[in-house]
């Protein structure tokens, strides 16, 4: 490991006019992790990275966009990976989706540190903005899901209504994220359920009619709301 | 009325402290409406001996699946809790025992990701890397895993995988679950907290595959030499602490083979090797398989295989001496030998009055008259109705006992607790064989 990491630092000197988007994007990471601390400025870490800031400036026009493209990267690279898997054309929408979060608690152990720096204060329900391009690639990839599933009638057809799941599921991967933040059990074996169960339960309503069922009830519940008071009026004149 | 088990649909997984707490509730609820029910009907009734008896086992049927569906809802330690009292069958009544027996069906299956994921956690590869043919699909539950089946070449596997995050629901869901199990069992705390104490020691032992691995190997070797048994191999290279590997191995269900028309000799053979087996390990060495259970054997031309070694117990020589010497001639018979050997079970305390050590006397003469039974005899029919049936009542009875109930503090032994479960586990599993057996004493 240790190795690698010199011997990647002397290829960056050596080449360092040929430096790569990934490549800065490594050099920004590894110097957020020794640092603890995000790099303050440009400078400083054109200075500790030994890069000119002509050269950075030529890949990436602000710290932010580095680490917007960081997360983004993390994400493309765990998609890519499960989809090249032998089982991958074989699984359902949600088994899809199930290896995706699986994927991604194995592929967070590396930054769990720096996820948890830049996560633990913020709500789910936010977008803050270094997450932007990651949302992007998630909602790309999850609609895909959602296609197929559609396709294979593993989710049923509604119409408006699914512009909806995207969204959702966004939502559930940040509560996961937020749930495995927390998580302290042997091997993260909680969020393994976690991911489990709430898959399940996910998939099963977008499979079901329960919410057409529900959503019918609730409707009547509210038009014959008059029903109700009137019953009420009729029993206590009683 | 037999409620069908086949009718409850077991796939509600309910999961955190509250929603357990709320299941568990209702099943509460719904036993106490049934007894309700029972009590209403039997007051304004009047009614002879023989209804009462009937609709008292109807009561007992409707409990139970009540309970059942309750126990099934939650997996993993209530389930285990489920199973560990259907064969403690002391404890229950026949309607409750039934039910329990069939927690073995199988739970909601894991995804195959889930289980693709065990894999990298535990081995770092994918299952499909390890095996030439994995199957994506279950082939059964367990309590607390699922089995698929697997081939390398010609070879085919039986791969177990844990739930995730079992061992830490474990000690959760058996808190939650002893109020209730004191309640529907009509027990005292202090009565069940050394119980509870062992099952949560042993549950413990079975949500780790490579203490199972260890213990399997070690009874596997001791037994080796034994007629008529067949042991799977296991393999600890495809294994970890979440992953048991061993052979696949096909056969019939004691339940299949006891009830096809098999002669009254082979069901004897069977039983004869069971006997012989539990004898040898409990016996001789002093570690032994503490899950009889007809779903954790099989029969193949005329062997008897003994799958799932979760649950094992060791016990030193000195409680062995103490704990069978009740099982020995002349023990019951005599007021002196029984009492002193309750004294060395702790079972009478030394501050006990004359009064208590009296009352203790009797049922425990009861008691180990019918357990010791079938050691008074050269050879002994399980098939005998009236043994287990002898068994039953009498638990029903002890429960009932309300100068029994008066006498308070912790007494025995917990390791008592699982040479209990193991002989009636082997009384049961040879009394559905209805096998007349050999009888070969302790010392």
């Amino acid at each position: 490991m240790k190795k690698q990491k010199i011997s990647l630092e002397n290829q960056l000197h050596k080449a360092s006019k040929n430096l790569t988007k990934s490549d800065l994007i490594s050099l920004f990471v590894k110097e957020w992790s020794e640092e603890g601390v995000l790099p303050k400025s440009v400078f400083s870490f054109c200075k500790v990275a030994k890069i000119s800031e002509e050269n950075f400036y030529s890949l990436f026009p602000s710290l932010q966009a580095i680490e917007k493209a960081f997360w983004k990267q993390w994400i493309d690279e765990v998609i890519q990976a499960i989809s090249q898997t032998e089982a991958w054309g074989s699984f359902s929408a949600k088994e899809r989706y199930l290896s995706f979060l699986f994927a991604i608690t194995s592929a967070s152990l590396k930054y769990r540190s720096l996820l948890l720096e830049r996560l633990s204060e913020v709500s789910v329900f936010s977008n803050p903005s270094f997450l932007e391009s990651l949302h992007q690639s998630f909602l790309h990839f999850i609609e895909e899901v959602i296609n197929q599933g559609k396709e294979t009638k593993e989710i049923a057809s509604r119409g408006n209504l699914m512009k909806l799941y995207p969204p959702i599921l966004y939502l559930h991967f940040r509560f996961f994220l937020s749930y495995f933040l927390n998580d302290e059990s042997e091997e993260y074996q909680k969020s393994d359920a976690f991911i489990e169960k709430t898959v399940t339960l996910a998939f099963d309503l977008f499979r079901s009619q329960a919410p057409e069922s529900a959503s019918d009830l609730i409707k009547f519940l509210i038009s014959s709301s008059g029903c109700y008071s009137n019953g009420a009026k009729q029993h206590s004149s009683e | 009325m037999s409620a069908s088990i086949s009718n409850y649909s077991q796939d509600k997984i309910v999961s955190g402290k509250i929603a357990r707490m709320a299941v568990l509730s209702g099943a509460g609820a719904k036993v106490g409406l049934n007894y309700l029910k029972y009590y209403g009907r039997s007051a304004i009734q009047a009614v002879n001996h023989e209804k009462a008896l009937a609709l008292k086992e109807e009561l007992d049927h409707t409990n139970a699946s009540t309970v059942y569906e309750t126990f099934t809802k939650l997996k993993g330690g209530p389930l285990k809790v489920a199973q560990m009292l259907s064969i403690d069958q002391n404890l229950l009544p026949p309607a409750y025992a039934q039910q329990f027996a069939q927690a073995q069906s199988s739970v909601p299956p894991l995804s195959y990701p889930l289980v693709a994921q065990t894999f990298l956690k535990e081995f770092g590869k994918l299952p499909e890397a390890l095996f030439d043919d994995f199957e994506k699909k279950a082939a059964h539950g367990a309590s607390i895993g699922q089995v698929h089946q697997a081939r390398i070449g010609n070879q085919l596997y039986a791969v177990k995988i844990q739930y995730p995050g079992v061992r830490e629901s474990l000690k959760n869901d058996l808190r939650l679950v002893k109020p209730f199990a004191l309640y529907l069992l009509g027990l005292r705390e202090d009565d069940i907290d050394i119980y509870f104490q062992e099952i949560e020691a042993r549950l413990t032992e079975e949500t780790d595959y490579e203490h199972e691995l260890k213990r399997a190997t070690e009874l596997i070797r001791g037994s080796s030499h034994l007629k008529g048994l067949r042991f799977p191999t296991y393999y600890p290279e495809l294994s970890s602490k979440r992953i048991l590997t061993t052979d696949w191995i096909d056969g019939e269900s004691l339940l299949t083979f006891a009830n096809k028309g098999t002669s009254q000799k082979e069901r004897d053979q069977i039983g004869q090797f069971l006997w012989d087996f539990y004898h040898h390990q409990v016996h001789d060495l002093l570690l032994f398989h503490a899950d009889p259970h007809p779903g954790n054997f099989l029969v193949r031309d005329g062997e008897l295989c003994v799958l799932d070694f979760g649950c094992t117990k060791k016990i030193t020589s000195d409680f062995h001496r103490r704990q069978f010497q009740f099982v020995m001639p002349g023990v019951v018979e005599n007021e002196t030998l029984l009492e002193e050997a309750l004294r060395q079970m702790e079972v009478i305390l030394p501050k006990d009055s004359p009064t208590q050590v009296k009352t203790i006397l009797n049922t425990a003469r009861i008691w180990v008259e019918l357990l010791a039974r079938p050691f008074r005899k050269k050879y002994f029919d399980f098939g005998d109705p009236n043994f287990l049936k002898a068994i039953y009542e009498l638990g029903e009875e002890s429960k009932k006992a309300k100068d029994l109930r008066a006498i308070k503090g912790k007494r025995g032994s917990s390791d008592t607790v699982y040479v209990n479960r193991t002989f009636f586990g082997l009384y049961s599993i040879l009394g559905l064989l209805r096998a007349r057996v050999r009888i070969t004493l302790p010392f």
